[in-house]
């Protein structure tokens, strides 16, 4: 049996899938109701780990998270690049599939960066014709993660948080809920948290993602390299106890620790996510039906 | 040209080491100095696409050390950006951009290594077939020299290297310190892929040249004189007992 979907009991964290951890999975059943891949690292489908994946994903549900999309390119979506994501989805059947509002690619060249994009009217058509037209091809809505950023455009003339609200409803896409990213970017551009999160409609978040940054001088960089710090739990906490419990993913990327490491995280923000009252049957319907 | 347009091109010149004065235009003004602002991104390009590298050259990176092949991954991204999303169908000029960088030059083979280190990465992702048999080797017996084709593992490639790549491997592979051989000979090898592990064999000139015929699809008389100029001697028996005794043939 392939694992598809995640029950309303398992509402419920998942992590990132890392090389390092392979075997772990592969060995024994571990803790964790879902896990997360980067769709670029499983193109290839005559790696030796893709088949990895393969063998994964019929213990745990895969939710697949692309970065090279490079949805906010002006130069529209790569077809190429889509199709190759495409024929992973239909192998591996995933049950959420995301990337971010961010672009990376421009004329032809990749630069394998999320990097920032002016929210503009300009900006905000570009990506709504491109999310739409990836869904189109895809069959499936897709989830759009709010990045982390360091400086602003002069540009700009909308809120993130406003932009993104306005994008997801244009596009019938969702949202992949960054907390991490939310706080770094509030921090590093004076932004009200607050605001932000009110600005988001509750309803449209489908995932969260959590993960650690390290602080350069008064700059927080989104590195994916340490524990999910005391504010990014709290404001995680807040967001839960507002809006009801999310499949939550905890991203390591860089300097991966042991298994354990993760495992302890995502017991966290399970603990988090059960500390929540679900008031009666119809709601884990409903918790259900956001997650699969 | 759009707005949006304008700043991601101007981005692009910035990220090829073209200067960033026109992105910088596009930046509101900040607490921190807007360079170092986009200093960040700049180091993550440069992080991700020289993570890239070092996984498919692992040794080439070794070899030169940490802070010297960082340089020269930076140079190389500057001017190789990849043009697919997927990192792992980047990095095939690597060898070449080796051969052309300077600072690398003190290696002589390191353009070498790299070619070979990418020909193990190529058939890292590539598929495997299914293997001769023993009946169908029974079966191409009854055949005349002029009928026999010879069908290669997709992930097989035979490269040929204009150091002694065999030794100066086991030079490092040792680790004792002992500079490796410096002679320009030439060294050939059959690199492919079987039950997902990456197999080398080295191989003579003749042998190379024997299997490289087969490979090209020429038949078996064609393949043994191209042997026969490199080593008179060729024993055609021994030959096909390693193509037939090792993983290469598909059915």
């Amino acid at each position: 049996m392939v694992m598809t979907g995640i029950s309303s009991r398992q509402v419920s964290t998942g992590i990132g899938l890392r090389h390092d951890h392979y075997s772990h999975f592969l060995n024994e059943k571990q803790p964790v109701a879902w896990l997360e891949v980067h769709a670029e690292n499983f193109l290839n489908f005559e790696t030796p780990a893709y088949h990895m994946l393969e063998r994964i994903r019929q213990n745990y549900p895969i939710s697949l998270h692309a970065v090279n999309l490079s949805l906010g390119s002006s130069d529209g979506i790569d077809e190429d690049h889509l199709k190759q994501i495409k024929s992973l989805i239909d192998r591996i059947n995933p049950f959420l599939v995301s990337d971010h509002l961010s672009w990376g690619r421009i004329d032809g060249y990749y630069f394998n960066d999320l990097l920032p994009v002016p929210y503009t009217q300009e900006t905000f058509n570009i990506l709504a014709t491109t999310i739409s037209q990836v869904q189109d091809i895809l069959k499936r809505p897709l989830l759009i993660e709010n990045p982390s950023s360091y400086f602003q455009y002069q540009l700009s003339e909308m809120e993130e948080a406003d932009f993104l609200a306005q994008l997801v409803k244009r596009t019938g896409s969702s949202i992949l809920l960054d907390i991490n990213n939310v706080y770094v970017s509030c921090q590093n551009h004076g932004w009200d948290q607050e605001a932000y999160l009110k600005a988001i409609p509750k309803s449209k978040v489908k995932e969260i993602h959590l993960a650690g940054h390290t602080r350069q001088g008064s700059l927080r960089i989104d590195d994916h390299a340490s524990r999910v710090c005391g504010d990014v739990w709290n404001l995680y906490q807040k967001v839960i106890s507002l809006w009801g419990p999310i499949p939550t993913l905890i991203e390591w990327d860089t300097n991966v620790p042991e298994l354990e490491v993760l495992l302890g995280e995502a017991a966290k923000a399970q603990s988090i996510l059960d500390g929540i009252h679900i008031p009666s049957n119809l709601a884990r319907k409903e918790i259900y039906v956001r997650a699969g | 040209m759009s707005g949006l347009a304008n700043i991601q091109r101007d981005f692009c010149q910035f990220a090829k080491g073209h200067g960033h004065k026109d992105f910088l235009c596009h930046i509101k003004t900040a607490s921190l100095p807007k360079e170092a602002l986009l200093n960040v991104y700049h180091n993550n390009i440069f992080s991700v696409h020289r993570r890239s590298l070092e996984n498919d050259y692992p040794l080439v990176f070794s070899i030169m050390g940490p802070v010297s092949a960082r340089s020269m991954a930076r140079a190389y991204t500057e001017a190789s950006f990849p043009c697919t999303g997927s990192l792992s169908d980047w990095g095939g000029g690597f060898s070449a951009f080796i051969q052309r960088y300077e600072p690398a030059a003190v290696w002589p083979y390191l353009a070498d290594i790299a070619q070979y280190e990418w020909a193990k990465h190529l058939a890292y992702g590539i598929g495997e077939g299914p293997l001769l048999t023993v009946e169908d080797m029974k079966k191409m017996m009854t055949l005349a020299y002029h009928e026999l084709i010879f069908r290669f593992q997709k992930s097989c490639q035979l490269k040929a290297f204009s150091y002694p790549l065999e030794s100066i491997l086991a030079t490092y592979q040792k680790d004792q310190g002992v500079p490796p051989p410096t002679g320009q000979e030439a060294s050939y090898a059959l690199i492919l892929k079987h039950q997902g592990i990456i197999k080398v064999y080295w191989l003579s000139p003749a042998l190379f040249a024997f299997l490289n015929r087969l490979k090209e699809g020429q038949d078996i008389e064609v393949a043994f004189a191209a042997a026969q100029v490199l080593e008179p001697q060729f024993d055609a028996q021994a030959a096909f007992s390693f193509l037939f005794s090792n993983p290469i043939l598909c059915r």
